[in-house]
């Protein structure tokens, strides 16, 4: 899997890409660690060119939703795959998340 | 405390003999040996054609004969030499004890006046900085002679560790006075200027190191003291000369002995046997060309030792092995090449064994140090993860209870990568049983530990009479309550009534449970609300569903249907439901076996990366 950070205004985007699993959920928990130690409340992750996401994956984002919630701020996700959106209704935490189509639309909501 | 007190008494021993090694040079040979090396590898240095090198050859004591030979040769030569108008004519040569012919090699120094000859000083061991110190004379020449001598210089070469010559004392100081070695007296002469005052760079012993021009034989020019000498008494015999003398116009001779068993010959950096006069042309020419040979001080050697060694040490230890290997590689190798080219335009000489040495040393520690503490890391880790392993195992039932209603079988695989599977088959009485599976998110012993702590709690809010929603709901609390924010399980749990044939039903962000009415096709019995447990409180939805005989019941975990074949494929829950489906007349039992093996073999020779949890149901 591999990260990308940037900051688009005051929005933190992380896009992702390949497969989110138990074997480097670690490598994002650092990234959103090191995303919130610079003071970012909005954050974006783009879904886009990630095929799956496993149960530590998602722990992963609930860890960095919960988080946020803390500081008032935001977790959206955009792009994400019907796979990933079926993995996300089982574990029923696509409620918690804002989820966009696209990227525009998500950076929008904020 | 002591244990980190030792260690940095260690470290810092050996970072002060690393460092002494380089001050009191050690493994010197070896440097001596790359020194050579730099010699042979250097380009041609500029050679003077101001020196003329006479050998007393093989081809002269055939000649002539009998060895040492009359002195009335030397004599000759030197009338030869002088007659052409050589500029000096030096003689590495002792004329110690009287001989025949003393008379007419005095009577020719005499009429020359530009005659050189040796003498040998016995030193006294070397003390500290300055000026070499004789005691005593250990070779001169007879007393006439060396009166009859233009000057006399001595020869003296020092021998290296190795028994190579490659430094002679400049000056020597000799009962309260100062003496010029040969090869300075005749510099100084032929340049007329004092030498004294003008800067040779030194050793740290006072030494000059030989700048060696090139081997002995193409050096400089050579001629047979034996052809002169034919060549002379021809012309004065009015026939044609084998040499035109007048190639020694104003040129500096140097006369010594280089046929075979003559005791003149000395090991070099550039061949084994090496004439002494080649030593004084060499020195003659490097003051000419003001081209030395300059060893660096111990002070700069170091400094250049802790930066390459530093270096090393911080490629070692961060990049990753085979990376470091070539770091280093590459970082002596420019090194090597920095010190070549400085040898090679400057003629300074710095230390590259040594360095070298150490940095590779260094690399070799740093490797199989942090091999040691990547094998102790993993040690630790497999038996964290053998404890997490065991604690999961402890949790989940060993034996499943027996009801009459339904047929049920489960088994539990874990991983090497132990992903905290849990569940659970409580027997209330009778007519009701609770099922429970989950999945803590996380691994290795934290993960275990909270899947223990929620097994526990679950029997504690698993109750007969209460539904499983409202059960999930309190364990949520109680989880939220009591643990840290970032750990969630996600769990089923069903109760089933035997009474009125009917399971009620929970999900907090489980799989869903498969389940197979007689003849129809699976379905997954989810709900509309639940969160994994330990996230935040929220509302659980329960549902419920009659049953009847022969119905099936799949409870699982995401090892199953996400297990990935070597193409990456998954599982799934659709290839899960067809298993079922096609084998619906099997036993609880067999069912599970069934679904197990079908799963390893999609796996093939991948091993299941999550732990592989099933619990199969049947009504009977």
């Amino acid at each position: 899997m591999d990260i990308k950070v940037e900051k688009i205004n005051d929005i933190a985007l992380v896009t992702l890409s390949g497969e989110l699993n138990m074997d480097n959920s670690n490598t994002l928990r650092e990234a959103f660690k090191k995303i919130l130690k610079e003071m970012n409340t909005k954050v974006l992750v783009d879904f886009e060119k990630l095929s799956f996401i496993d149960s530590s994956g998602i722990a992963t984002l609930i860890e960095m939703f919960q988080n946020l919630e803390k500081v008032k701020g935001r977790l959206c996700l955009c792009q994400v795959n019907k796979r990933i959106i079926g993995i996300f209704e089982i574990t029923k935490v696509h409620k918690l998340f804002g989820i966009f189509e696209n990227r525009q639309e998500a950076l929008r909501s904020f | 405390m002591y244990q980190k007190i030792l260690y940095i008494l260690t470290l810092a021993t050996a970072v002060v003999l690393l460092l002494c090694g380089s001050w009191f040079h050690a493994f010197e040979k070896n440097e001596l040996d790359t020194l050579d090396l730099r010699f042979h590898l250097r380009p041609t240095i500029a050679r003077t054609d101001k020196v003329v090198i006479i050998e007393i050859d093989n081809n002269t004591i055939k000649k002539i004969g009998q060895f040492p030979f009359h002195r009335g040769y030397h004599a000759k030569l030197i009338d030869a030499l002088s007659g052409a108008g050589a500029r000096a004519v030096v003689f590495d040569i002792f004329f110690s004890e009287p001989q025949k012919g003393d008379a007419d090699l005095l009577a020719a120094m005499r009429a020359a006046g530009n005659v050189y000859l040796p003498y040998v000083f016995e030193l006294a061991p070397y003390e500290g900085r300055g000026m070499a110190h004789a005691v005593k004379y250990s070779a001169q020449n007879l007393p006439e002679l060396t009166s009859a001598a233009k000057a006399t210089g001595y020869i003296n070469v020092i021998a290296d560790a190795d028994g190579k010559f490659r430094r002679v004392p400049p000056y020597v100081q000799y009962e309260g006075r100062k003496y010029p070695a040969m090869a300075l007296l005749l510099s100084s002469d032929y340049l007329a200027t004092d030498l004294s005052h003008q800067k040779i760079p030194l050793d740290e012993n006072a030494n000059l190191i030989i700048n060696f021009a090139g081997k002995w034989v193409d050096a400089y020019q050579h001629y047979s003291f034996g052809d002169i000498l034919q060549s002379y008494e021809a012309l004065s015999k009015g026939k044609k000369p084998v040499l035109d003398l007048n190639i020694f116009k104003d040129k500096v001779c140097l006369v010594g002995y280089t046929a075979d068993g003559t005791t003149d010959l000395h090991p070099s950096p550039l061949e084994p046997l090496y004439p002494s006069i080649g030593i004084h042309a060499d020195i003659f020419n490097s003051i000419l060309y003001k081209k030395f040979i300059t060893q660096a001080s111990r002070g700069i050697n170091l400094v250049i030792l802790i930066g390459l060694s530093l270096l090393i040490l911080a490629s070692s230890l961060k990049a990753a092995p085979l990376q470091a290997f070539g770091l280093l590689v590459e970082i002596n190798a420019v090194f090597l090449l920095v010190s070549v080219t400085f040898f090679n335009r400057l003629g300074v000489w710095v230390d590259v064994f040594y360095p070298l040495l150490v940095t590779t040393l260094l690399y070799l520690f740093c490797t199989l140090y942090r091999s040691i503490l990547h094998f102790k890391e993993r040690i630790t880790l497999e038996s964290e993860l053998k404890i997490a392993k065991q604690i999961q195992e402890s949790f989940v039932p060993k034996a499943l209870p027996e009801v009459n209603e339904i047929d049920i079988a489960a088994t539990m695989l874990t991983a090497r990568e132990v992903g905290g599977d849990l569940y659970d088959v409580i027997k209330f009485d009778n007519n009701k049983v609770g099922i429970m599976i989950g999945d803590v998110m996380g691994k290795g012993i934290p993960a275990s530990l909270f899947m223990a702590m929620a097994a526990t709690s679950f029997k504690f809010f698993a109750k007969p009479e209460i539904l499983p929603n409202q059960t999930l709901l309190d364990l949520n609390e109680k989880i939220i309550r009591e643990t840290p924010s970032d750990r969630f399980v996600t769990l089923y749990y069903s109760l089933f009534d035997f009474k009125n044939r009917v399971m009620f039903y929970a999900n907090g962000g489980h799989l869903p449970v498969l389940y197979l009415a007689r003849g129809e096709k699976a379905l997954s019995l989810d709900v509309d609300d639940g969160l994994p447990l330990g996230m935040m409180k929220g509302p659980y939805s329960g549902r419920e569903i009659k049953f009847d005989r022969g119905d099936i019941f799949i409870y699982y975990t995401d090892g199953i249907i996400e297990a990935k074949n070597a193409r990456s494929e998954m599982y799934g829950v659709l290839r899960l439901s067809a298993f079922v489906e096609m084998n619906r007349s099997l036993t609880a039992k067999e069912l599970r076996d069934g679904v197990v093996n079908d799963v390893m073999k999609f796996l093939g020779k991948q091993k299941p990366q999550d732990d592989i949890t099933l619990i199969t149901i049947k009504v009977v």
